[in-house]
């Protein structure tokens, strides 16, 4: 037998475990683990119709809102950006926050705000919108958008 | 011996059969592995370094929760450089079973860096590869200074348990996508999802995927079941036998290239992962012949340093990246998928081959020399 009793029970339980953790809450996810993405998400269509929310990040130049590159925006950070954002940046959401975490916190704005002028936006804000689209199909045009958060970061 | 041991022999016995693969091959595996990582995913973490100390979200079980914040750019630096440098030694043979665990921990480090933004990217199954090749002998050839003979080295183990944990993976994946995607509604797709978050939010507009709208609901349907029986086969396919899994291996390959094509996702990582259950013998002894000669080993070895140099090079004049040395996906996607387009293809056609082997191991010449070959003889 290659592997004995309970060399099999610990590799059923190095792969086992991972695995329920993950399934049972995304957070729990442990890492490095024997785990592919199943990305099992469905989206429903009603009408020929979908509808998707997207998250848009927006600077103001000329005091008017304008889509910003956020891959720029955030280089090179790659593509956790979406993520980044729901977490607010990492800005202290608790008005009680420590110092370190202000410091912390001044540190990023200015990370942000080097990005926006480098864009040729004004620095003080950056907005995160999450809109969602509704799309047709098979056309995939997209027959509208509505805003559905709105959230403004003060940068300085 | 109770019904426990009956049923754990007959299991490893069954996977044994199916992954067993020679020893001598795998020299091959090794080095396609340490060329895939020097020139289509060479270690890159140094801009963890320049995250903003707010981006820190580290996993709840990773290491990185014993740190306050990100390491240091010169940190990260270091570790690229050196797990540069140990993919060369990997690649090269040169104490290959130490240089790979060295690289496998250094690697789960460097990832978990760039995997504390709040997302997980599953390359559990790269390390997997690392861990088990270590223990597999694919040091003992084509090696620059190679691993002595040691019981450490159990080839049918190390492909056993790589096998078990490829199943594993997928088919668990599969059977996630099963609860949700078999649901006989035309009006939900699990595939359609995966193609609208690609298309509409992170722009993957490259190769088919203009087209993939196109597909009639039914059509969608039935990529969504092929999906889930493709994966969740997996571990059905393991204890079939040989033949089966590398038709499964196959179709992993066309399931990748096709999600190149219509979703933009390469996934890369699997490619060596699918090629270690491949019989690369006839390819190593033929290289055997090669590698006597001292200029082919001088040959090898400068190609390593070579491409470690050119990496660290590039990066100290700012242009260096992972792929092939000055590209990454922020700037480059059409080039990286068309790439991988080539490499999937590419895998796919030696598994084939590999099973066409296997289906027919021996050909043989039984027709006499014909009265042409008789007169050129004679001539």
């Amino acid at each position: 037998m290659l592997f004995t009793r309970g060399q099999t029970l610990l590799i059923a339980l190095a792969l086992l475990i991972p695995e329920s953790l993950h399934r049972w809450h995304k957070s729990l996810e442990p890492y490095p683990a024997v785990i592919l993405p199943a990305g099992a998400g469905r989206i429903q269509i009603r009408h020929h119709r979908v509808r998707l929310n997207r998250p848009v990040f927006l600077g103001k130049r000329d005091g008017s809102w304008h889509e910003l590159n956020v891959v720029k925006l955030m280089y090179p950070v790659g593509d956790y950006f979406t993520l980044i954002a729901k977490r607010d940046f990492g800005f202290p959401r608790s008005k009680h926050a420590s110092p370190e975490d202000l410091a912390d916190a001044a540190i990023t704005k200015r990370w942000m705000q080097k990005r926006l002028a480098d864009q040729g936006f004004e620095t003080r804000k950056l907005r995160v919108e999450v809109e969602e689209l509704t799309i047709q199909l098979p056309t995939g045009k997209v027959l509208g958008t509505r805003a559905k958060q709105k959230k403004t970061y003060v940068l300085d | 011996m109770s019904w426990i041991d009956r049923g754990l022999s007959w299991f490893w016995g069954r996977v044994a059969r199916t992954t067993a693969t020679p020893v001598e091959g795998l020299a091959i595996v090794r080095i396609g592995l340490g060329l895939f990582f020097l020139l289509m995913s060479a270690p890159y973490t140094f801009w963890v370094g320049l995250s903003p100390p707010t981006f820190f979200a580290p996993p709840r079980l990773s290491v990185m929760n014993l740190l306050s914040g990100f390491p240091s750019t010169a940190v990260m630096r270091a570790s690229d450089t050196l797990s540069l440098v140990l993919c060369a030694c990997m690649m090269l043979g040169v104490r290959a079973r130490i240089s790979t665990l060295l690289l496998l921990v250094v690697g789960v480090l460097q990832s978990n860096a760039t995997m504390s933004y709040g997302k997980i990217s599953h390359d559990g199954m790269q390390w997997a590869l690392l861990g088990c090749m270590a223990f597999s002998g694919w040091g003992r050839e084509l090696a620059l200074v190679p691993d002595p003979p040691s019981k450490l080295d159990q080839p049918a183990r190390a492909l056993a348990l790589l096998g078990v944990c490829l199943a594993f993976a997928m088919s668990a994946a599969g059977v996630h996508k099963a609860s949700r995607w078999l649901d006989f509604d035309l009006s939900s797709g699990g595939f359609l999802a995966w193609f609208v978050r690609g298309y509409f939010i992170d722009n993957r507009h490259e190769l088919l995927a203009p087209y993939v709208l196109s597909i009639p609901p039914l059509g969608l349907k039935l990529m969504d079941y092929t999906a889930v029986v493709f994966e969740t086969g997996f571990a059905l396919a393991l204890l079939v036998g040989p033949r089966t899994w590398r038709v499964w291996l196959m179709l992993a390959c066309v399931f990748h290239l096709v999600n190149t094509l219509t979703l933009n996702i390469p996934f890369l990582q699997n490619v060596l992962v699918y090629l270690a259950f491949v019989d690369f013998s006839a390819l190593q002894s033929r290289l055997a012949k090669w590698w006597s000669k001292p200029i082919a080993r001088g040959v090898f070895a400068a190609t390593g340093a070579a491409l470690v140099v050119a990496h660290l090079v590039l990066r100290r004049v700012g242009v260096g990246r992972w792929f092939f040395f000055v590209f990454d996906e922020n700037d480059n996607t059409p080039f990286i998928l068309r790439v991988s387009l080539v490499v999937w293809t590419v895998a796919f056609v030696v598994v084939l081959l590999d099973l066409r082997r296997r289906v027919v191991p021996h050909r043989i010449v039984t027709q006499p020399p014909s009265a042409t070959d008789t007169d050129a003889r004679t001539v």
